[in-house]
């Protein structure tokens, strides 16, 4: 039975993450549970009887569930991601691929193909009713307009139905805007919120606002009644991120929003945070989470989830192709070209002579780095949401910090940022949680489906 | 005790440190809180045993009720993981054409997909209640109860508004709220008050051009009509009117200053395009103003509208609908059931 307390002022939050189950107790109630984790049987346990039947009632015995199955390393995509261009109409200021900026690269439709064709042969081999094609890239994909066009097109005409997604950064034509309502399954917009927010962070090329034609766009996505996502990128000023959210709440009909913080001063860089930069994102998130939960919308970080049980931070690098520009075959999507600098060991193949050809030896070592990382979390209570977190991401918030020390399942400040706010956003989110659920949590905050999805870009 | 973190690939070698404990608490037995946000933060509020077995009590019998997600399939984990928002098939109309100063009602339709009552002594009421999201009342109530609910049972929950007279765009947005749950799971229709729901530049530009989907807000007409206040193309110019899946069901040539009605197009989605193929200079071009629900598909009742000229009518129903992209399979029927966004293509 995996349980934990995890400190909240002078009280904890007493948690059962594979059961999804949370309250809130005293020390003598953390004592107990932490004693009753420790037992062969509950039924050794010695407490008054009123709160072993409490926390009967409650299903804080329950044992856990069976444990996940680790993925496999079979190579058997069932999605072709195409990072397809580093061009840029925008320059935004943060864009850690500097997108827009130097030589041309752009995927070519043969390479698509060959991606779509491996997709839809193993997707059909694994008997799976679609496949996946997502347009990505360390530019905008849109600007590559006939590859797209051409990619879909020869993705739909393969037996197997096609599924395609695409993130954008939403400025298009009015011609691509309806091609996309028509052809597009399910889209992720990057944009920021209100119009100083959004063109002071992410001006066009010729140094103009983009917040206008965003805007254009997600009108008639919701005039249209398409589903989309917002993906938010905020930077100092931190208090600013609330009311970007409040206001795409009150203007908009996006119900899922995520929010990832940017610590880079410069475009082409990354940077992790500083102890005080992890803190005020912390609170400006939870801020944000509560406008949002109180407009009936979601807000979400890609590090706390606690709704999500899962042993992989995303599913890329076992179930995609991904391929960028330069031909290469990656295993994250923000590898968009090779001045990455994770390029060499995210690099696991690449596509020659229309065949997928993939570096087996380079892939498993990629793979075992991943499970390695992840073991190194096994006592944080955050050990099957973020399952390791995402390594691209985590990698500059680690260089040079401590893995701090635990206790009770916290891992106390003094260990690298990245994961301190992890952990502080998903104890705050579950007390959010708790108190929605007049006293309980029971998992609520997504459903499977959408928890699932939340691993995919 | 102290546990020291073992060191791995991308980490550096920790020291032991002196553990640093939380404060206690001040109580010595075990107890339970509940949790309240307060404006200078969390506020922990102690419960009593009891009270608080029965709330879990409750909780657990309500989480067995809604142990099933849209698809109908099990969710994994255990049985509460579900929220409630998922409980229940919600229909939420989408967007309304009306008049100013017209009387006119929102329907919300709930399904209890489980296999257990519904008993939630639920609300809808007005989302800018609460001061969150700017919402108009239009002259609703400012919230209507919604009854329990049987298993399998649908009940339609009807609110009367009046639309303002003045000529603009206004939005009422509505959420469910559940005696249990505090945080609200809905949102509300869009409500389009401008009189056209969609229309051209006047005159339109020497271009084609296409526009965003008419959506009809009755989810379960069979086919939707749709309502040119007025329309007025050069010719050789003409509208053509096609369904979700792209299929051309209608062209419409020539003028219509005192309006006209579409043909019926398949389903609840309507796609309006204006082909520019007349070397004349544009006219006004046209004003889509209403939308309209039709029970029954029949394609051959599709009729040319009056007055003259006659348009052309192109109608040409298929035997089956299209494939769907969730199935895959051809179906005669044009409402998908699956819950993700999807595509129709040609049988």
């Amino acid at each position: 039975m995996e349980a934990f307390a995890i400190p909240v002022e002078d009280k904890f939050i007493l948690y059962r993450p594979r059961l999804q189950l949370a309250c809130v107790g005293n020390q003598a109630m953390a004592d107990l549970v932490l004693n009753l984790a420790s037992l062969e049987s509950p039924c050794e346990a010695s407490a008054p009887e009123e709160v072993m039947a409490f926390l009967r009632t409650l299903g804080f015995l329950e044992p856990d569930p069976p444990p996940l199955p680790l993925p496999d390393h079979t190579f058997r995509p069932t999605s072709a991601v195409l990072l397809l261009t580093n061009r840029c109409n925008l320059r935004c200021t943060y864009c850690y691929a500097a997108g827009g900026e130097g030589p041309v690269q752009d995927l070519s439709l043969e390479l698509a193909r060959a991606a779509i064709d491996t997709v839809a042969h193993s997707s059909a081999e694994l008997k799976q009713p679609h496949f996946e094609l997502t347009f990505h890239g360390g530019g905008e994909p849109v600007q590559v307009w006939e590859t797209v066009q051409a990619a879909t097109a020869y993705a739909r005409t393969k037996d197997l139905p096609c599924r395609t997604s695409m993130v954008t950064n939403g400025v298009w034509t009015t011609r691509q805007r309806e091609w996309i309502l028509h052809n597009i399954d399910s889209l992720s917009i990057s944009f920021d919120g209100r119009q100083e927010t959004q063109d002071r962070q992410r001006p066009s090329a010729s140094g103009r606002g983009s917040f206008k034609a965003v805007m254009r766009t997600i009108r008639a996505l919701d005039k249209a009644g398409f589903s989309y996502g917002i993906r938010m990128t905020a930077t100092a000023p931190w208090q600013e991120l609330p009311e970007d959210v409040r206001f795409i709440c009150e203007e908009t009909g996006c119900q899922g929003m995520q929010a990832e913080p940017a610590f880079n001063i410069r475009r082409g860089e990354h940077q992790g945070p500083t102890q005080e930069e992890s803190a005020a994102f912390v609170g400006a998130f939870m801020e944000a989470f509560e406008i949002a939960q109180r407009a009936g919308r979601r807000l979400t970080y890609s590090g706390a989830r606690p709704w999500l049980v899962a042993s992989t931070f995303c599913t890329a690098p076992y179930g995609a192709l991904v391929v960028n520009a330069t031909g290469n075959l990656v295993v994250c999507y923000e590898i968009a070209g090779d001045n990455h600098p994770l390029a060499a060991m995210s690099t696991v193949g690449h596509i020659v002579d229309s065949q997928v050809a993939l570096d087996h030896q380079a892939r498993e070592a990629l793979l075992t780095y991943l499970e390695e990382k992840r073991a190194a979390c096994r006592e944080c209570f955050c050990y099957w949401h973020c399952a390791g977190d995402c390594y691209t991401r985590s990698f500059y918030a680690q260089a040079g910090s401590r893995r701090g020390w635990v206790h009770r399942g916290w891992v106390h400040p003094g260990a690298n940022p990245r994961c301190d706010m992890n952990r502080q956003i998903t104890a705050q989110t579950l007390l959010w949680y708790i108190m929605a659920g007049d006293g309980v949590w029971r998992g609520q905050g997504m459903t499977s489906q959408e928890a699932q999805l939340m691993r995919t870009f | 005790m102290t546990e020291e973190i073992k060191d791995n690939a991308d980490g550096i070698h920790p020291k032991v440190e002196e553990e640093p404990r939380p404060e206690a608490g001040t109580e010595e037995e075990p107890q339970v809180y509940s949790v309240n946000k307060g404006l200078t933060g969390w506020k922990f509020g102690r419960r009593e045993f009891l009270a608080a077995t029965a709330t879990a009590a409750a909780a657990v019998t309500a989480a067995a009720m809604v142990a099933t997600d849209k698809s109908g399939e099990a969710a994994p984990g255990t049985a509460a993981v579900v929220g409630d928002s998922i409980m229940l098939d919600m229909a939420i109309p989408v967007m309304m054409a009306v008049q100013p100063a017209q009387s006119f009602a929102q329907t919300w339709r709930f399904t209890n997909k489980s296999e257990a009552a519904w008993c939630k002594g639920a609300t809808l009421h007005l989302a800018n209640a609460d001061g969150y999201i700017r919402g108009d009342q239009l002259q609703a109530p400012a919230s209507v109860a919604v009854p329990d609910i049987a298993p399998g049972e649908t009940v339609n929950v009807k609110v009367d508004m009046v639309a303002p007279a003045e000529l603009d765009t206004y939005r009422s947005s509505w959420r469910l709220q559940m005696a249990d749950h505090p945080t609200p799971v809905a949102s509300g229709p869009f409500v389009v008050l401008n009189g056209c729901i969609i229309e051209s530049d006047h005159p339109y530009p020497d271009m084609s051009q296409t526009w965003p989907s008419v959506i009809n807000p009755d989810s379960t007409a069979l086919s939707t009509r749709v309502h040119f206040s007025r329309l007025e193309l050069a010719s050789g110019d003409y509208i053509v009117l096609k369904d979700s899946g792209g299929q051309e069901h209608q062209r419409i040539t020539g003028s219509y200053p005192s309006g006209l009605w579409s043909s019926p197009v398949p389903g609840i989605e309507v796609r309006v395009e204006l082909e520019r193929a007349s070397s004349e200079s544009p006219e006004w071009g046209f004003c889509l103003d209403q939308v309209e629900s039709n029970r029954v598909y029949l394609p051959s009742v599709f009729k040319q509208p009056t007055p003259t000229p006659t348009p052309t009518p192109t109608a040409t129903p298929c035997a089956c609908y299209g494939v769907c992209s969730c199935h895959g399979h051809c179906s005669c029927n044009p409402h998908c059931t699956c819950d993700r966004i999807h595509y129709w293509y040609p049988c």
